[in-house]
């Protein structure tokens, strides 16, 4: 019985030791490595989901490299899912911060929570390239509200010839069997669209799909883009006067009657995709992929993965490309939005860095050229040739290598976004990304891709007859402004509101039997008068749009 | 060993710890654990009455007294909430009590081992599948063009076009609590099982005596002997009424049942969290977890007068 009570009393006490060891004693994050002392080890967070991420890029090729250039190695961790400002949410309030972060579409919430360090003594310091890479023209435009810049963003306003463009996505199968027309308006497409669904009812003993979208969860954005794609306006929170910069909200606003209208119409014709509100982003991917949709609305971003499995398989013709639609009597269309200095997001250093003149001089050490190169373009010799100019270069074997994801991984190449960057090229005369030479860019299409764009004999999707001028306002985009705590209130509550209304009406809109579409608009129409007041969200983003037009270009508008 | 410094007064309870202080060291690191993560965490209510701003921190945050819970109850949208997030527990609570007391029965009835014993556990296997997985299931059965459901009825010439499943909230409410049910059943039957097996054998033979037929039995026997673990369950799944099950209604809910989707707990993280509102969303799981601390002393209350057994 003694040993029985012994053994107890030792088991007692291991586990009161080890509840109170694991409670009070901090797990040290700041390991030391111990081959090379010299190298520090920062921990990042990155919220980007949009993009695949690596497990750990710094101990790829060029990870490692990057580490003997800089004397740092970073510890990211990732953000999975779609939930960004959940994480981030309780990320800030558990005060729970890693060395350096990138907070994507919520960066600007560890800004507004007091979260980073001004980066502005720094880049007077020890910004080198810094000063090199970003004008004072551009450091001006990443200050924020307060005064302080924070992050060096990578969007640099280039229009890349790699992009996939933006608009409504049209099969290629579809613009070849009718002769690649010119199509930009809505009209037009849609008597396209019936002959062709009509012919070819089936693909591969599956229903053809004439037109499907994305409405699952935080990307249902993407069935809000017919409201102001096709009658000609941008994709922001508010519509802003070009010249008196007066901003405007209605979330039952002019374009969207029109809109729906006409998708409505594609409904009831049994054109328009019967599981658009019930499917997930997954089903709708796989419908794309097996190559049975004829258009759909989606970011570029989102059809990435279900054209590379088309492109595997040999049925290029079925991926689809993007056209600016527009309602007749449009001018112009403006689903290309330039992303100039992105005033928005970038990596930033926090307030719980152990040591953020270190962390600053690495991001500013990222801008050397040297390293520039090694993070977009690769390994020389590998990755990338020179010629006798000294001008970079690919072959088309290292195009389709760097395509590779397996090979894309192993080697480090195409993780490197939203790193701070130089804008189109560097001083030597390289462009800064392979994707931004229009030879490579041209090179990197699949063989139906390449063939639309001789068709319409264009270099790349993202101009006539593909898009319009790329629409990039000198006020910014209203989506990258931060709403004071203070206002969340009285301006964040009833955007949330609308945006719910939106998510319930928009489609019992698209859904609406024959007859019965005015009826569900003019019930919508009642609700967002009698639940939302917009007086205070408009003259919040007014001030805001001429705040920076005096702080930019010091244009003053009374 | 360190001397212990006491009072004469406590002098007995010490006494009493030292005889027992193995069990009481053995206490110890669950005091210590409930006291860390349940009640220390407690002290965070307190930002349901300030304006929470973690750069300013709780201390320096300003003080709002009720303004968090005027605006909580003013919003249409929170009654909506709380409408579905009642509507759904108590169809999942019925649905699911049912269905498991059911299914105990039978498999109770069952003299074949190597059939019951499959049956369990095939009944039982969908509890460890997350609802990441399960949901996915459920909204791949019931899509309108591929889904398998849609497929049979057509092929029975039940119905002539496929129906949009997932796309009526009053069908919503009842996929939650089906698929609820298709989830957790077996897996709540084995409390019922277990209970079962304590009933005496006795109590059968007697039945038979007195001429009570299967029926009978169950009804006479059986049901009254599982009794008591039906009260205790109910009182204790009452306290979760307020938790209409978030990870399966956040991933099974699309924009078209918005207004009947929408929960407590949805609502907390649409409404509270994700926009950076911690003390409204702090005020909302306030509110739920006093009411449900009321739904349980209620629950106990009529059990208690009902003469069952009771829980707290």
């Amino acid at each position: 019985m003694k040993f029985v009570r012994k053994i107890s009393v030792v088991v007692a006490l291991v586990f009161i030791i080890s509840a109170v060891l694991t409670g009070i004693v901090p797990v040290s994050s700041q390991k030391v490595e111990g081959a090379s002392k010299k190298v520090v080890t920062f921990t990042m967070f990155s919220a980007d989901a949009t993009v695949q991420y690596h497990p750990d890029i710094f101990s790829t090729a060029i990870g490692q490299e990057i580490t003997k250039k800089t004397g740092v190695r970073l510890k990211i961790e990732h953000f999975v899912g779609m939930d960004q400002a959940t994480k981030i949410s309780l990320m800030l309030a558990s005060g729970d911060l890693p060395d350096l972060v990138y907070g994507s579409g919520e960066h600007k919430q560890f800004i507004q929570n007091k979260a980073l360090v001004p980066l502005d003594n720094y880049i007077e310091k020890y910004g080198q390239w810094t000063k090199k890479a970003y004008s004072s023209a551009d450091l001006k435009k990443l200050r924020q509200a307060d005064g302080h810049i924070y992050f060096l963003s990578y969007t640099r306003g280039e229009v890349s010839p790699s992009s996939m463009g933006e608009g409504l996505y049209v099969m290629i199968d579809m613009l070849q069997k009718n002769n690649w027309p010119r199509l930009k308006y809505w009209e037009d497409l849609v008597p396209m669209l019936r002959n062709y669904v009509k012919k070819y009812p089936k693909y591969k003993g599956m229903p053809v799909i004439g037109m499907s979208a994305i409405t699952e969860g935080a990307r249902f954005y993407v069935i809000q883009d017919p409201a102001t794609g096709l009658n000609g306006l941008i994709a922001d929170t508010v519509q802003v006067d070009p010249k008196t910069y007066k901003a405007s909200y209605d979330p039952a606003g002019i374009g969207m009657y029109k809109a729906y209208k006409a998708l409505n119409a594609l409904w009831n014709e049994g054109l328009f995709d019967k599981e658009a509100f019930v499917q997930t982003y997954d089903q709708w991917a796989a419908k794309v992929a097996q190559g049975r949709v004829v258009t759909s609305w989606g970011r570029s971003w989102h059809f990435n993965t279900a054209f590379n499995t088309l492109r595997k398989n040999n049925e290029d013709d079925r991926i689809l490309v993007p056209f600016g639609i527009v309602f007749k009597g449009v001018k112009k269309s403006r689903y290309v939005m330039l992303q100039s200095i992105g005033t928005r997001d970038g990596v930033s250093i926090t307030k719980k860095c152990k040591d953020p003149v270190r962390a600053f001089q690495f991001l500013d050490q990222l801008l050397n050229p040297e390293v520039q190169k090694l993070m977009f373009w690769g390994i020389k010799g590998r990755d990338y040739l020179v010629d006798k100019k000294g001008k970079m270069y690919r072959t088309q074997a290292m195009i389709d290598k760097a395509r590779d994801p397996v090979y894309q991984k192993q080697e480090g190449l195409g993780y490197w976004n939203i790193y701070p960057r130089w804008q189109l090229k560097l001083p030597d005369g390289n462009y800064v990304k392979p994707e931004l030479d229009p030879n490579i860019a041209y090179m990197q299409w699949a063989p139906a891709q390449k063939k639309v764009l001789d068709a319409y004999k264009a270099k790349t999707f993202v101009e006539p007859p593909f898009a319009d001028e790329p629409e990039s306002p000198p006020w910014g985009y209203a989506w990258e402004i931060n709403i004071p705590p203070e206002k969340q209130k009285e301006i964040q509550v009833p955007l949330n509101i609308a945006n719910d209304l939106a998510r319930k009406y928009i489609p019992m809109l698209i859904m609406a039997p024959k007859g019965k579409y005015d009826e569900i608009w003019n019930k919508y129409k009642a609700e967002v008068r009698a639940k939302i007041n917009t007086k205070p969200i408009e003259e919040f983003y007014t001030q805001e749009m001429r705040q920076r037009m005096a702080d930019w270009y010091g244009i003053k508008v009374k | 060993m360190d001397a212990v410094y006491y009072t004469e007064s406590k002098k007995t309870f010490w006494q009493k710890v030292k005889e027992q202080k193995e069990l009481v060291l053995m206490i110890f690191p669950f005091v210590l654990y409930v006291i860390l993560f349940h009640y220390i965490p407690l002290w965070w209510w307190v930002i349901a009455f300030k304006e929470y701003r973690p750069f300013q921190g709780v201390w320096g945050s300003e003080w709002v007294g009720l303004q968090q819970f005027k605006d909580l109850f003013s919003d249409s949208g929170f009654w909506l909430a709380m409408r579905n997030t009642l509507v759904i527990s108590f169809l999942k609570l019925i649905t699911s009590f049912a269905a498991a007391i059911t299914l105990a029965l039978m498999l109770n009835e069952v003299k074949n081992m190597l059939f019951k014993r499959t049956i369990q556990t095939i009944s039982y296997l969908p509890h460890f599948v997350s609802w990441v997985v399960a949901a996915s299931i459920v909204i791949s059965v019931l899509s309108p063009e591929s889904g398998i459901l849609n497929q049979i009825l057509m092929s029975l010439k039940i119905i002539k076009q496929p129906i949009v499943w997932m796309g009526e909230g009053h069908y919503f409410w009842w996929i939650l609590a089906l698929s609820n049910v298709w989830k957790e059943t077996g897996w709540n039957a084995i409390v019922y099982l277990a209970a079962m097996t304590s009933i005496d054998p006795e109590l059968y033979d007697a039945a038979s005596v007195d001429g009570c037929g299967r029926l009978q039995k169950i009804r006479y026997v059986t049901l009254p002997g599982i009794a008591p673990t039906i009260s205790m369950l109910l009182i204790l799944n009452v306290g979760w009424l307020l938790n209409a099950g978030f990870e399966q209604v956040l991933l099974l809910r699309n924009p078209l049942v918005q207004d009947y989707s929408q929960i407590l707990d949805t609502y907390v993280l649409d409404y509270g969290i994700t926009m950076y509102r911690y003390s409204y969303a702090t005020a909302a799981g306030m509110f739920k977890s006093v009411v449900s601390i009321f739904l349980v002393l209620l629950a106990n209350k009529i059990a208690a007068k009902l003469n069952a057994s009771t829980v707290v």
